[in-house]
């Protein structure tokens, strides 16, 4: 644990959360790689201990914890397929729409006007 | 031996309960004589009851690990509830027999009343709350389908939902509470709760308000009287003789547990009085027979269940005669409803008064009923009601004054209902045949004369019955002649002014307007609330939605996070790690800049470097090595994506001060998330994986070997999500091409992208190959040798084109994630043979000759699957995208 990777993960995540946020399906995107990113390093953090990498040969010294990169490991892979997959859904959605633009869902604006509709 | 008998009994139960289904089915027109079977197999919980039962215990496990199970005592008092199901139950069920004669689905009708017969009984054995919890639901389901027996009947399908709806809600209200008491207490079992009397509030008020729901006690009553939409006899034996006394049972179980909550009495007693004023001045004012009942059922549970529940001794002697009382007259005043509904056409008392001169033996009944309801002298009432006056006045003047007078409206409904049938002075229309349904009725009538002017006969068995529930409880003094003590007095008092108000309130013969509409009215608005507050939270923006489950994921936990008090300030950290942060945040805070699509990929790209610098810097060289590939080829697939997607984005990122909020909550939560001590911590499973690796796995690299040998199982589901998203991205974005009239990548050879190529593209393969093999023990692995490999089918993409691919690859992509998991699944399955556990791993050492020993691993097989899945998914990745 260091103040420099704590000010990444705080970085990652806030930029990741806004860039969530947006209705663009790319930034979303980005926003979503960089939330990984921030998991990932939030995981690292958590290793009992750093130091040389985990390969029982004789060396001395510590260690690094193995587990969290494990994880870490799969976390990039399982990132990498959500992305492809993700990019595959914005571009279909651009040739659906001549643009990759999250619009609002309409029937559940449907169901807020006309609930609305009532009270007035 | 309890054991044994209720096996017995329950089994005979279902046996009949299949036997009356198929005789409905084999001959509908005599189904209703199935009733018999019916009334004999009920019969068997009264036989169980004449076990001896000094506390006979039987059960068996369920869930042994969670310490579930079904657990049962046969005490006094769960056998004078199994005498009441039986006998109430045969009695109604004779009855049955007949009502049903002639009518669709008499099968149906008999088999759920046998279902809650048996329902009841495990309900009044429990001696563990799940095991009470269980049946009680049970009873909740099977009242449910008697009420809306008649589904045809758009009121019948209303009434069942209302009383599956609130009392439902209360039973689920009841196991939250029934959890915090066992939590408190230790145990489950009702007798270890009401040793620790548990002084918890919450538990003992959502107890109090299952008990209550299912007692219909007030504000909770109106599902009672709308239950009426049932057949009769399910009214006469669930809804006045035993399932709405399911709520007395739980607080006579529980209640004496309760004795150090200070609260308890008093509430008790208080909801049980306001439910008697209340049902007892509704009962007044209707004209359907039957809802009157319903209503004056509603007022004796009141008094029931401030008796009882209260766990006083003396009260719940008094509660307890008065239960049994109430079971056996109210019960048979139902059923006679049942015969005049049949014989007359109707149930309204304006129309019925000439009933009490035309018919004699229903006159019988209905008095005998009525006086025992209204206590008057002579029978079990009266008997019962002197008791419970006694036991009143010994608490307080002002408790004993207030049942008198409650007790004067009781007297009042009664005499409603018996006056309104001699009202009439002229014959009515010659009555038609009841088809001998006045049987039954009778025989249950005289019982109840013959144990008024013998009352006494029940006073031994409702002591027990007493002190199986509280401990130590003198036996009632049921008498015919009480002699003159105050109790007595209050007793004529209120016989004088309930006659008096029972006479006036027959000139107000117009219906009261039922609860039914209020309850219909809750369930309107709530749904109005519903839509409201739906409009507001779910208005359609997907960001929106985002925020809010961000906003709920950030809140909610940092309560907890931050219990512990002040956060530690960690070491600053190298001046490396400092200068890739430093370029980390820079390229993360450009992102909210860029105008351009490329920008922000490369930008992402850039942020992933300098991860993988992070991650080498840590001593993570696999995870650092994989982070770098990955990010490669995500370039890459973006670059292919944006051959489609504008270079420009729409729009400039505006800010929005809310999701800039949003934003900063979800970093600074990271950031506590990430300080919090305890966050990272010594962690011997890491210590077991670095101590295991070489002598169980026969590998160095640690981490490789967690992914490829301990935790196997989640790299194999992991690969396959890998290849499954490979497929939807292929399924997506290849029809595409036709739509699009995309042109398949006109490729524009580069004699030096070829040339290059050439030399390249085998080196990447032999190193694939190199990090797949040495990955067991170097860094590398199947992750890092299937991603290298994704670098070598780029570049030939690069330089020749799909066509290129396709000659490179010889398979289809799909093919190549299919083959991977085979190998993988393969390799696991290996395991059961060689080590009995699937995935499990084995080595072998062969003599190589000049090449030394030689250490075969199955991981590595499976490491193999791993890569190909991950080469096949790139592949199919980028296919798909590249058809565009």
């Amino acid at each position: 644990m260091s103040l420099a990777l704590v000010t990444a993960i705080g970085v990652l995540f806030a930029v990741g959360a806004y860039l969530l946020l947006q209705r663009n399906l790319t930034r979303v995107l980005v926003g979503l790689g960089m939330l990984a990113h921030g998991v990932n390093l939030m995981l690292l953090n958590a290793s009992a201990r750093l130091g040389s990498a985990p390969l029982v040969d004789g060396r001395e010294g510590p260690v690094s914890d193995p587990l969290p990169q494990a994880l870490i490991l799969t976390a990039i892979v399982i990132a990498f397929a959500v992305t492809a997959f993700l990019l595959a859904l914005a571009v279909r959605t651009w040739a659906a729409t001549s643009d990759d633009f999250v619009e609002d869902d309409f029937e559940d604006r449907r169901i807020a006007s006309a609930s609305s509709g009532e009270q007035s | 031996m309890l054991g044994i008998a209720l096996a017995v009994v329950f089994l005979v139960v279902l046996a009949a309960i299949a036997a009356v289904l198929v005789w409905e089915r084999l001959a509908p027109r005599t189904a209703h004589r199935s009733a018999w079977l019916a009334a004999a197999a009920v019969s068997g919980f009264a036989l169980v009851a004449l076990f001896d039962f000094d506390q006979q215990k039987a059960g068996f496990q369920w869930v042994p690990d969670l310490g579930l199970g079904f657990e049962f005592t046969l005490d006094a008092f769960s056998a004078l509830f199994l005498v009441i199901i039986g006998v109430i139950g045969v009695f109604v069920l004779a009855f049955t027999a007949r009502y049903q004669r002639g009518k669709a689905g008499t099968g149906r009708f008999v088999a759920t009343t046998l279902a809650f017969a048996a329902s009841m009984a495990g309900l009044v054995l429990g001696s563990d709350v799940l095991t009470l919890f269980i049946f009680w639901e049970a009873t909740t389901f099977t009242s449910y389908l008697l009420i809306g027996h008649q589904h045809q009947s758009e009121a019948a399908r209303r009434s069942a939902r209302q009383a599956a709806l609130v009392t439902g809600a209360g039973g689920l209200a009841m196991l939250a509470g029934l959890i915090l008491l066992a939590e408190e207490a230790g145990s489950t079992s009702i007798e270890s709760i009401v040793a620790a009397a548990p002084i918890g509030g919450a538990a003992w008020v959502l107890v109090l308000i299952g008990a209550m729901t299912k007692s219909a006690q007030f504000p909770f009553s109106g599902w009672l009287p709308a239950a009426m939409a049932a057949p009769t006899p399910a009214s006469a034996f669930l809804h006045s003789a035993t399932m709405v006394k399911a709520g007395i049972v739980l607080l006579g179980r529980l209640g004496p547990g309760a004795g150090d909550v200070g609260w308890w009495v008093p509430v008790v007693t208080t909801v049980g009085l306001v439910t008697m004023l209340y049902g007892a001045v509704k009962a007044l004012r209707q004209v359907d027979l039957k809802l009157l009942l319903a209503f004056g059922t509603v007022s004796a549970l009141g008094l029931m269940f401030a008796a009882v529940g209260s766990g006083v001794p003396t009260l719940v002697v008094a509660g307890l005669a008065v239960l049994v009382a109430h079971a056996l007259y109210k019960s048979a005043l139902f059923l006679t409803v049942g015969v005049i509904e049949v014989s007359e056409g109707t149930r309204d008392l304006r129309q019925l008064g000439h009933v009490g001169r035309s018919r004699p033996l229903v006159a019988i009944a209905v008095l005998a009923g009525v006086a025992s309801m209204a206590a008057v002298p002579l029978t079990l009432g009266f008997a019962s009601k002197e008791v419970a006056l006694e036991a009143y006045l010994g608490e307080s003047s002002l408790s004993g004054w207030l049942v008198a007078l409650l007790s004067a409206l009781t007297v009042a409904y009664s005499v409603r209902f018996a006056a309104s049938l001699f009202a009439d002075k002229r014959a009515g229309e010659r009555p038609r045949s009841d088809r001998g349904l006045l049987g039954p009725v009778l025989v249950l009538t005289l019982a109840g004369i013959a144990l008024g002017l013998a009352p006494g006969i029940l006073a031994g068995v409702e002591g027990d019955a007493a002190v199986a529930l509280v401990g130590q409880a003198s036996p009632p003094k049921l008498v015919i002649w009480p002699g003159l003590v105050p109790a007595f007095g209050l007793s004529l008092l209120g016989l004088a002014l309930g006659l008096g108000l029972g006479m006036w309130s027959l000139r107000r013969p117009d219906p009261a307007q039922g609860s039914a509409q209020q309850f219909d009215r809750g369930i309107e608005r709530m749904q109005l609330l519903a839509e409201r507050v739906t409009s507001i939270i779910q208005n359609g923006s997907l960001p929106v939605y985002l925020g809010q489950i961000l906003l709920v994921a950030v809140v909610v936990p940092l309560p907890a996070l931050v219990r512990n008090g002040a956060l530690p300030v960690p070491p600053v950290g190298g001046v490396i790690e400092w200068v890739i942060v430093v370029f980390l945040v820079a390229a993360s805070l450009a992102l909210l800049r860029v105008r351009r699509r490329m920008s922000a990929v490369l930008l992402l790209g850039a942020v992933g470097y300098a991860m993988s610098a992070l991650f080498a810097l840590a001593g993570a060289p696999d995870v650092a090595i994989t982070q770098v590939l990955v990010e490669t080829l995500v370039v890459t697939l973006f670059a292919l994506a944006l051959r489609v997607l504008p270079l420009q984005f729409s729009g400039r990122l505006v800010f929005v001060p809310w999701k800039g909020l949003v934003a900063v909550l979800v970093g600074a939560f990271a950031v506590v998330v990430a300080l919090v001590p305890g966050s990272a911590s010594p962690s011997p499973v890491s210590d077991t994986h670095l101590a295991l690796s070489v002598p169980e796995a026969a590998g160095a690299n640690v981490v490789n070997v967690t992914l490829v040998d301990f935790r196997a199982l989640d790299t194999l589901g992991e690969i396959a999500v890998l290849g499954i998203a490979s497929l939807g991205v292929m399924a997506l974005v290849r029809p595409l091409g036709q739509i699009v009239g995309g042109s398949a990548f006109a490729v524009r050879r580069s004699p030096i992208l070829d040339r290059g190529a050439a030399i390249v593209n085998p080196l990447l393969l032999v190193f694939a190959l190199y990090l797949l093999l040495a990955g067991h023990n170097q860094p590398g692995g199947g992750f890092a040798a299937g991603l290298v490999a994704s670098g070598w089918l780029v570049i030939v993409w690069l330089s020749s084109g799909a066509v290129g691919v396709r000659r490179a690859l010889r398979v289809e992509p799909s093919m190549l994630i299919g083959i991977g998991l085979a190998v993988a699944v393969v390799t696991g399955l290996g395991g059961l043979a060689w080590a009995d556990a699937f995935l499990a791993s084995a080595s072998w050492s062969i003599n190589g000759g000049p090449l030394g020993e030689i250490k075969l691993v199955t991981p590595l097989l499976f490491d193999a699957g791993v890569a190909i899945t991950v080469l096949g998914s790139v592949a199919g990745a980028i296919r798909g995208m590249e058809a565009t």
